[in-house]
């Protein structure tokens, strides 16, 4: 799937586009950063509700396509402007972790 | 020998607060005897009688540097050997186990019960002699603190009974029926191994008492998000629990430091915990937010440097909430 | 999907197993690692998946009435959360997938 299916296929709210035609290949779901930091794969999809400016650092280092954010949490100005400057995707969508890596996990087979 | 009778699983809250808050050097007597260590046993031992001590420190000649410590013991065993008259040196216990004034109290309990000192020196910073402290010092202070914390019970007891007199108004019946309780519970501050047991507890209490599933489930997680904010965020705290057969009311107070802006902490996703507070899964800012949203009446009030007052009250008796919210309008 | 399914299929490690909850049927799921959005949950009979493990867990599952609680990244729980669950009768599973394939295979 590309990042750009998480606005056409799964219609979450796009808060920054990031690099649209990006492939991405697989999806990792945590709340915790430093789980994330250690574990998610290259080109992944980040499933979480950690609606920070630390997240899209974390996404940066760990090679991470695009960040969903999920339970209807809002962004901080802080934290879409760090995802412009680092071409990182956010989404945001009122489904909670459980449901987004289901509707992900399907588009990714 | 017989373990001393302290468990942190067991023993009432307000005990293993006090033995953890408590640091060795809030007990410690700067008052203690020393001698040099050419002293001869002899002229020590005269010493120990008049100032009626069970142990010497022997210190190098600025007094401040501990180089070993003689006690009876080693006065006795010299009685027998013959060898009174020598000095301290090759008689004084060497290896000396010293304790930190920072350490908690619990600390020093725990070595008086392992090893059979009657007397553990405690050393500052610059690991110079600030004291020594002695099992009868811990005794003393954990009695007078009891007796302060007992008093401060007591005062609560009667503070919450004063309460339902008023909350309850005329449904003496409940009383009667046993459907009534006030329950108190302290909160220790960073204790993430006990956090949550309160509310547990309540939530047992009220399946107990007979009253429904959905209501409960509010009012424990009401419990456990004040709970988890006062063992996170707090200096350790109270909650008293008052459960009357119309409502039950969570009465959450701490010992500071109190919220900056109160407003800010309401709002969802606010967070001022550290990372060490949100891998333990919680810190994400919901804390406060989510025990208003189940409650039926949430006022919190708050300010830099104070202690931090919350009331919630979830009604049982859906014709009780609609009086109450009239009255308040 | 049974919980015996899920257990079968995500090779769970059973610490501890409520007989009833065999055969029923994974109906609600929460999956997530901050214990404040699963306070948030109104439904009941709860699965919660998670990769946190701490007896914050089993407290805030007794909580919310969750039937079982599902660690991920291969977590083994510590002794004092298997008494929780057995006291609070919430089952403890533990799988080595992680958070997001162990929901894909839920939903699948």
């Amino acid at each position: 799937m590309k990042v750009s299916d998480l606005k056409t296929k799964l219609a979450y709210e796009e808060v920054c586009a990031g690099n649209p035609d990006a492939e991405i290949r697989a999806g990792y779901t945590s709340d915790l950063l430093s789980d994330v930091m250690g574990n998610a794969l290259d080109d992944s999809v980040l499933v979480t509700i950690q609606a920070h400016k630390n997240t899209v650092a974390v996404a940066t280092l760990a090679g991470i396509a695009a960040v969903v954010i999920c339970n209807n949490r809002e962004v901080p100005a802080d934290m879409a402007e760090a995802a412009a400057d680092e071409e990182v995707a956010v989404y945001r969508t009122t489904k909670n972790q459980f449901t987004v890596s289901c509707e992900i996990g399907a588009l990714l087979d | 020998m017989r373990t001393i009778p302290f468990s942190e699983g067991e023993s009432p809250l307000v005990l293993v607060d006090l033995i953890h808050s408590t640091r060795v050097r809030d007990v410690v007597q700067s008052g203690y005897c020393t001698a040099l260590k050419s002293d001869t046993l002899y002229d020590i031992q005269v010493m120990m009688k008049e100032r009626h001590v069970g142990g010497v420190l022997i210190t190098d000649k600025t007094g401040r540097r501990l180089l070993g410590i003689l006690t009876v013991a080693n006065i006795m065993k010299a009685f027998e050997d013959g060898t009174i008259q020598e000095t301290a040196e090759h008689h004084m216990t060497k290896t000396v186990v010293t304790l930190d004034g920072e350490m908690p109290l619990s600390f020093a309990v725990e070595m008086f019960d392992k090893y059979s000192f009657n007397m553990l020196p405690v050393l500052n910073d610059e690991k110079l002699i600030a004291g020594v402290i002695t099992p009868r010092d811990i005794i003393m202070y954990l009695l007078s603190s009891m007796n302060e914390e007992v008093a401060k019970l007591e005062e609560s007891v009667k503070q919450a009974q004063s309460l339902i007199d008023k909350t309850a108004g005329a449904d003496l019946d409940g009383f009667a029926q046993n459907k009534s309780r006030v329950l108190r519970y302290v909160t220790i501050r960073n204790d993430f191994n006990t956090a949550g047991k309160i509310s547990n507890e309540i939530k047992t209490v009220l399946k107990e008492m007979g009253i429904d599933k959905k209501i409960i489930r509010r009012i424990s997680v009401a419990a456990y998000e004040l709970e988890i904010n006062q063992v996170v965020h707090s200096y350790g705290g109270e909650m008293i629990f008052i459960i009357t057969p119309e409502k039950v009311e969570i009465l959450a107070h701490d010992k500071g430091p109190g919220i900056e802006d109160v407003d800010k902490a309401m709002q969802e996703g606010f967070s001022t915990a550290t990372d060490w507070v949100r891998s333990l899964g919680f810190g994400a800012g919901m804390g406060l937010p989510n025990s208003k949203r189940v409650s039926d009446l949430f006022i919190i009030n708050s300010a830099k440097g104070q202690p931090t007052d919350v009331r919630a009250v979830i009604f049982l008796d859906e014709k009780k909430k609609e009086e109450e919210n009239r009255e308040s309008l | 999907m049974t919980f015996k399914d899920l257990i079968e299929k995500n090779k769970c490690r059973v610490f501890h197993l409520e007989s009833e909850l065999e055969n029923q049927k994974v109906v609600n799921v929460i999956a997530g690692d901050l214990m404040s959005e699963v306070l948030v949950e109104d439904e009941e009979n709860l699965l919660l998946i998670t990769s946190l493990n701490s007896e914050q867990v089993l407290n805030t599952a007794n909580i919310v009435d969750a039937a079982c609680v599902l660690l991920v990244n291969g977590k083994t729980p510590q002794a004092p959360m298997i008494k929780m669950a057995e006291n609070f009768g919430i089952s403890l599973l533990s799988t080595d997938l992680p958070m997001f394939e162990a929901c894909k295979s839920i939903e699948n």
